[in-house]
């Protein structure tokens, strides 16, 4: 496959921002397809993005002080060095959704922990419910699971993320 | 975090007992108005009432749900038996006083604020605990506000009556000791019953009634409005407390400003219960938010009722309201609270493990409804009972009224005892290890 090239030289003298053409370009590769980025200086910035985005470089500087970055899709594994529990970022997209607002407790927390019994290590669920779930905080911990969850912007719904742990 | 507090069923268990202990001084005839409303037998029974019976209750379900209001752990949670033990024994000096006061033999005057001492320092430790919950919380929602005003309240009040059980143990005299004891009920009586409890009870049910009854919390001008009266009537208060410390003089004009505060935080309120009820998504109401609504009716008559009995200086008046809100609205929400939290409790304590993993029993099956809805009944038709008669100044009929009020209460402490022992579960269940009643599972005491 040939790699797509994008050459943000003459933006960049120009005194533009490249940054969403990159992206741009980014979004319209092909699965499994390299991305050749020319810059009048070393992207640093970009490197911590598109690692987030699950992109391997390789920066050479050319001749006339330019350079050429080669941004290499890798295996999901291989970037993050797979999903930890302790960080949300890096776990997996939802796999399970629960919306238990309209449930009484301790409904919500049946609920959760039931679908977490059949989940395999690592696989996340979703969950919606309406209020903080306090007494089942511990519950989650004590059978190895992590979870992460705010209020929604209007604090009226709270957003539950629950990474299954090893199943014992 | 979200834990459940370990001594909350030790605290309900006092404070059932003092209920029991309270009714039955009463059907007996030992209190008003067979004796006079400041006769030591009534301040016997109110003070089992006030501090026995609805403080301990109301302590125990803070320490257990003050951390779900605020999203964060319960600060010095250890200090919770010592805070049991200082009230009870405070308690029971304090009417070991009041005994001393009406002639019994042996006992000494001095024993009154020795107790009102004992009080101060649970009340004091225990608005500590829950202060410090409240500073490092992650957020202070309006509930919590309230829960805060009330803590201040509750320290005031327990200060006004450790200064009142002085000056009639003769601890200190002069024109002080006289207008505190000639002025300083009310005032001790608005901080205790309106300040603390009933703010308390306001913000722990903002919460609680949400949550059983599956609405979005309220937001809001009313419940703000509620807030901001409960502080106003509450300045109001510390006005006429202010003015009573410097010149030895009441303030009337302070407890009226006091009284139409408190009216608007009752009224604000209670439409914002209303809305709840009516926004609710569970349409069917469990026992428990369908024997609240006597609760919640009671607050706003009781509340108009006692400020038309003070304008006419009606003694009778008052003590039908104040017996109409501490048995119909504070008793009356904490018995009908108390069928869904033991059940909850008991079913977490005993069930939580296995959520998931194996069927559970629903928190519902720990109760039959149609058994206890009967006693509700008979208790509210007490409360309403007892304070008709007070009214009309019928002691043996009031006397009755306690006494039925007495039986549903002992009813109804069956069906909380038969589901802590998981007695009302479904066959399939019934091997299974019960917890222990009011002690919590532990090898050291603290």
């Amino acid at each position: 496959m040939t790699d797509l090239e994008l050459d943000v030289r003459p933006i960049l003298r120009n005194g533009g921002e490249p940054f969403g053409a990159i992206m741009g370009a980014v979004n319209s590769l092909l699965p499994g397809q390299r991305l050749k980025l020319f810059a009048t200086f070393r992207p640093e910035p970009l490197f911590r993005v598109m690692e987030a985005k699950g992109f391997g470089f390789e920066a050479t500087p050319l001749a006339d002080g330019d350079w050429q970055v080669l941004f290499t899709p890798q295996a999901p594994d291989l970037v993050s060095g797979g999903s930890t529990p302790d960080n949300p970022d890096s776990w997996a997209d939802p796999n399970h959704y629960l919306d238990l607002t309209d449930l009484d407790p301790p409904e919500p927390m049946v609920r959760i922990l039931a679908r977490l019994e059949d989940m395999d290590e690592g696989e996340v669920l979703f969950a919606l419910l309406a209020r903080e779930p306090l007494f089942l905080f511990p519950e989650i911990k004590a059978r190895g699971h992590a979870w992460a969850g705010d209020f929604d912007a209007s604090g009226t719904a709270y957003r539950l993320m629950v990474r299954a742990g090893r199943q014992t | 975090m979200g834990s459940t507090s370990r001594w909350t069923l030790a605290f309900f268990g006092c404070a059932l007992a003092c209920l029991v202990g309270a009714l039955g001084l009463m059907s007996a005839g030992l209190a008003y108005p067979h004796a006079a409303l400041m006769a030591p037998q009534t301040l016997i029974m109110v003070h089992l009432v006030a501090i026995g019976w609805l403080t301990l209750l109301m302590l125990g379900a803070l320490l257990q749900f003050l951390p779900v209001l605020v999203g964060g752990p319960l600060r010095a949670a250890g200090w919770a038996p010592l805070v049991l033990v200082l009230i009870v024994g405070g308690l029971a000096l304090l009417l070991a006083g009041f005994a001393a006061m009406d002639g019994w033999p042996g006992l000494p005057a001095e024993i009154l604020p020795l107790g009102g001492l004992l009080l101060l320092g649970g009340l004091g430790l225990a608005a500590f605990m829950l202060f410090a919950t409240l500073f490092r919380a992650r957020s202070l929602p309006l509930p919590a506000g309230f829960v805060a005003l009330a803590l201040l309240s509750v320290l005031v009040a327990a200060l006004l009556g450790e200064t009142l059980a002085s000056a009639i143990a003769g601890l200190f005299g002069g024109d002080f000791a006289m207008a505190i004891v000639t002025h300083g009920v009310p005032l001790h009586a608005g901080f205790g019953l309106g300040g603390w409890l009933t703010l308390a009870a306001m913000g722990v049910s903002y919460r609680l009634v949400s949550m059983f009854l599956v609405a979005p919390e309220r937001q809001g001008v009313l419940p703000r409005l509620a807030w901001w009266s409960g502080m106003a009537g509450l300045a109001a208060l510390c006005t006429g407390f202010g003015v009573l410390l410097a010149s030895n003089a009441p303030l009337p004009l302070a407890l009226g400003v006091a009284a139409l505060a408190g009216l608007v935080a009752v009224f604000a309120y209670a439409g914002d219960i209303a809305m709840l009820y009516r926004g609710r998504r569970r349409r069917a109401l469990e026992l428990h938010m369908g024997a609240a609504i006597a609760a919640f009716a009671a607050l706003p008559i009781s509340a108009v009722w006692l400020v038309l009995a003070a304008a006419r200086e009606s003694e009778a008046g008052l003590a039908a309201a104040l017996y109409l809100l501490a048995f119909g609205w504070l008793g009356g929400l904490g018995l009908a609270m108390l069928y869904k939290i033991i059940p909850f409790l008991t079913w977490l304590e005993c069930f939580a493990p296995f959520m998931g993993r194996k069927p559970v029993p629903r928190v519902q099956d720990l109760v039959r409804e149609p058994r206890a809805r009967a006693w509700f009944g008979l208790y509210f038709a007490g409360v309403a009972l007892g304070a008709a008669m007070m009214q009309l100044a019928l002691p043996p009929a009031v006397q009755v009224a306690a006494g039925l009020q007495l039986l549903a209460c002992l009813l109804l402490i069956r069906q909380f005892y038969r589901a802590r022992l998981l007695a009302d579960l479904p066959a399939d269940w019934h091997d299974f290890p019960r917890p222990r009643l009011l002690l919590p599972q532990q090898r050291s005491l603290l």
